[in-house]
């Protein structure tokens, strides 16, 4: 539940792509998307406020 | 080995590719800068959901730090789309949520508008330039052909891409500090209390026609 997750997951990733650890940098990007977009699909559960 | 009867002699990776994707790598850089620099003023205060679109810039990037460091591949343009994608989205989630017709948008203007705004424009403009750059991009070799050609290529001196080296860099450190700007909020223990809370904005209630 900490809000800096996504952030240290593209860090991390930035960090590995940086090292050349290609198949831990996918990894942690696919996380990285996966824990960014979970968030983001919290604000779905309120009215959009307009008319779809 | 004569190969020109199976393979069309070019250069495996365009040089105009790699300077395209760092130029691309430095605006991106540039803007998550600007940002930080927003944030750490406090002028543009850090809501969540716009931190998640701080994440989303960083993944655009880095489909382009990928390519500058895995060579140029349509799957890297593909991770560079998907950020780019997710920027677009939350922006415009932050745009239904304050700045429709009867709401009253916060946050500093740059150029006279919002910096939800921008970056719908930032996600609009960056799956552009993916897809110019697609556009441009040179064949993909199998990694044996490549293998093979540095081979033949022992007596070239190699150089240090310096160039490619710096763009990296500048970007590890953006994403870096924007980590620590992300921790700098947060305690050891209270950081995302209340945290889908904030993520709904309490939209103003939209006039009634």
């Amino acid at each position: 539940m900490f809000l800096y997750l996504p952030f240290l997951l593209a860090f991390l990733t930035v960090l590995g792509i940086a090292l050349g650890w290609k198949s831990l940098s996918n990894k942690l990007w696919l996380a990285s998307t996966i824990v960014t977009l979970w968030w983001f699909s919290q604000t779905a559960q309120a009215p959009l406020g307009f008319i779809l | 080995m004569d190969r020109s009867v199976v393979f069309t002699p070019r250069e495996p990776v365009l040089p105009g590719g790699i300077f395209l994707n760092c130029l691309c790598l430095l605006a991106i850089s540039g803007y998550l800068g600007l940002l930080l620099y927003l944030q750490s003023m406090a002028l543009l205060p850090g809501t969540p959901l716009r931190q998640l679109q701080y994440t989303g810039i960083i993944l655009t990037g880095i489909g382009f730090l990928r390519n500058l460091r895995f060579g140029i591949k349509s799957a890297h343009y593909g991770v560079a789309l998907v950020g780019a994608l997710l920027t677009g989205l939350m922006a415009l989630r932050q745009i239904s949520l304050e700045a429709l017709a009867g709401q009253t948008p916060t946050g500093p203007l740059l150029q006279g508008m919002h910096f939800h705004t921008w970056m719908a424009l930032f996600s609009l403009a960056a799956m552009l330039t993916i897809a110019a750059l697609l556009g441009v991009k040179s064949a993909e070799y199998p990694a044996t052909l490549l293998l093979l050609q540095s081979a033949e290529k022992e007596n070239e001196p190699r150089r240090i891409p310096w160039g490619r080296i710096g763009a990296g860099t500048i970007f590890v450190l953006l994403a870096g500090a924007h980590l620590v700007a992300s921790m700098g909020g947060c305690g050891r223990l209270v950081c995302g209390e209340g945290l889908i809370d904030l993520l709904q904005l309490h939209s103003q209630p939209s006039p009634k026609p």
